[in-house]
């Protein structure tokens, strides 16, 4: 017998997931959005990969909780498309935690997650994960502004040197 | 079962000083002082206390944590889990604690433990610091000053209360307990203070000479100084020379030879035993210097026989160079 805890730990934060994301269709319902028990099982079964994948551990409902409840009211969102978006945005969180170098908090980063689905991303998960999210990374990192743009700075630049 | 017998059950020579809380529980189990569901309890117990340190640590800003973080937080409740439980009188008490108690509290009692600890090291490093010997032996003041100041401002009790973070290269010739943590510093320290107030009694220049006479390089070596030192001094007591100025000369040095040649190992143990009362009551130790003393001699009887037998012994019992 040997006191494991950390294997021990993800069965229960799973089930502890699982009744937290069900719980949140008395939210999402207003927005037309449900999971099923199987979807719910299936998202807990994501993060729980997301986040061994990126040797990471979470306790409770953690940041599915949150995603779901701040991406409840994109356009982009239906519910033929619900429970694979969310898939895809818990496996984009958890990368870009790591990739962040955890300099941003849970809740700026599903903010900018958010801003940038809705916005140029148009609902593209690719799009977000691939581009916009890669940018944020690179920017925390070089210590910039979340928001700046090498591509905004070059059109400012050849704006100035016009004027 | 009556709670001697409980208490039998688990040798206290099977647990880990570094580990203690998961070698309790390992041997609390095999001997079914715990049961499967006791262990699922604690697990879940120090799991819910992970999950508001994971917080803590990451001052609400992240839900989730690095596995490495995880478990270095899980080593650290463990580690205070362990200190609570090592107060108990015995193993068998200490299981029916954890049989019986909440986690929290455990850990919560540890944890204040852990506080004075803390507070006691810092007297003693104090203590010791204002009174340490002055040596070019350059790892003495580097370790015992500066790297432990290190450890005190890095040691973070909440998070990383197992951590130990610096290296302690000073060795003291007593072996220090595999410990963990403030643990590991406390017994430390208490050593290093132990061996820094037998050497205060000599004189700062005496000291130098007979370590010149183990090498003259010494002031760079990583070697312990109170070894030579105790040694020269009971050698001039069992040799009646002058054991205040180690005044330790070849003419001593054969009369030793001669003397100890005769002896069992036993009696060499005698002889130096007798030889530390006697520089007791010449320089009064404290209780815990004579104790520490007490503790070194089986090693340098052992070192006796060894470099008797090799025809060395002036490889033990150091006499002193003037350069």
């Amino acid at each position: 017998m040997s006191f494991e805890l950390l294997p021990f730990a993800s069965g229960i934060i799973q089930k502890q997931a699982v009744n937290e994301i069900i719980k949140l269709n008395n939210y999402t319902a207003h927005y037309g959005l449900t999971l099923t028990p199987q979807q719910a099982i299936e998202l807990a079964e994501t993060r729980t990969i997301a986040l061994r994948d990126n040797g990471r551990i979470e306790f409770g409902g953690g940041v599915i909780d949150r995603i779901i409840r701040e991406f409840s009211d994109s356009p982009y969102l239906s519910s033929q498309n619900y429970a694979e978006t969310l898939h895809d945005l818990i496996e984009a969180f958890y990368y870009y935690k790591n990739e962040t170098m955890d300099l941003i908090s849970d809740e700026d980063m599903i903010k900018f997650m958010k801003i940038s689905f809705d916005g140029v991303c148009r609902g593209s998960t690719d799009l977000l994960a691939g581009k916009e999210l890669h940018r944020l990374a690179e920017n925390l990192k070089h210590r910039r502004p979340a928001d700046y743009s090498e591509d905004e700075q070059s059109i400012e630049e050849d704006e100035d040197e016009q004027a | 079962m009556s709670k001697l017998d409980k208490a039998r059950l688990i040798d206290s020579e099977c647990l880990s000083g570094e580990f203690y809380f998961q070698s309790l529980i390992e041997q609390a189990y095999e001997n079914m002082l715990l049961s499967d569901g006791d262990i699922e309890r604690l697990q879940y117990e120090c799991l819910n206390l992970l999950a508001v340190k994971s917080e803590q640590y990451n001052a609400g800003d992240s839900s989730s944590v690095r596995v490495e973080v995880a478990q270095s937080l899980m080593a650290s409740i463990l580690f205070t889990l362990g200190l609570t439980l090592k107060a108990y009188q015995n193993p068998g008490d200490a299981a029916e604690a954890l049989r019986n108690g909440s986690v929290q509290a455990l850990y919560e009692r540890g944890r204040k433990r852990i506080d004075t600890l803390l507070s006691a090291a810092k007297v003693i490093h104090k203590r010791l610091t204002d009174r340490l010997v002055e040596t070019p032996n350059v790892f003495y003041r580097s370790t015992l000053v500066n790297a432990v100041n290190g450890f005190f401002k890095l040691y973070n009790a909440d998070f990383a209360a197992q951590e130990i973070h610096i290296t302690a290269d000073y060795p003291l010739y007593n072996p220090v307990p595999k410990l963990a943590g403030i643990e590991f510093i406390s017994a430390y320290l208490k050593a290093a203070y132990n061996e820094n107030q037998f050497l205060a009694c000599f004189a700062r220049g005496d000291i130098h000479h007979l370590l010149c006479g183990y090498a003259e390089n010494y002031a760079g070596l990583l070697m312990n100084i109170y070894e030579p030192v105790l040694i020269s001094a009971l050698g001039c007591v069992i040799a009646n020379a002058d054991s205040r100025h180690l005044d330790l000369t070849k003419g001593v040095l054969i009369h030793l030879n001669d003397m100890f040649f005769c002896m069992t190992d036993g009696e060499i143990l005698a002889a130096l035993q007798s030889a530390a009362d006697e520089l007791n009551r010449l320089f009064s130790f404290s209780p815990e210097l004579a104790a520490y003393i007490k503790q070194s001699l089986p090693l340098i009887a052992k070192n006796v026989r060894l470099t008797l037998k090799l025809g060395s012994l002036g490889r033990v019992f150091i006499t002193p160079v003037y350069p």
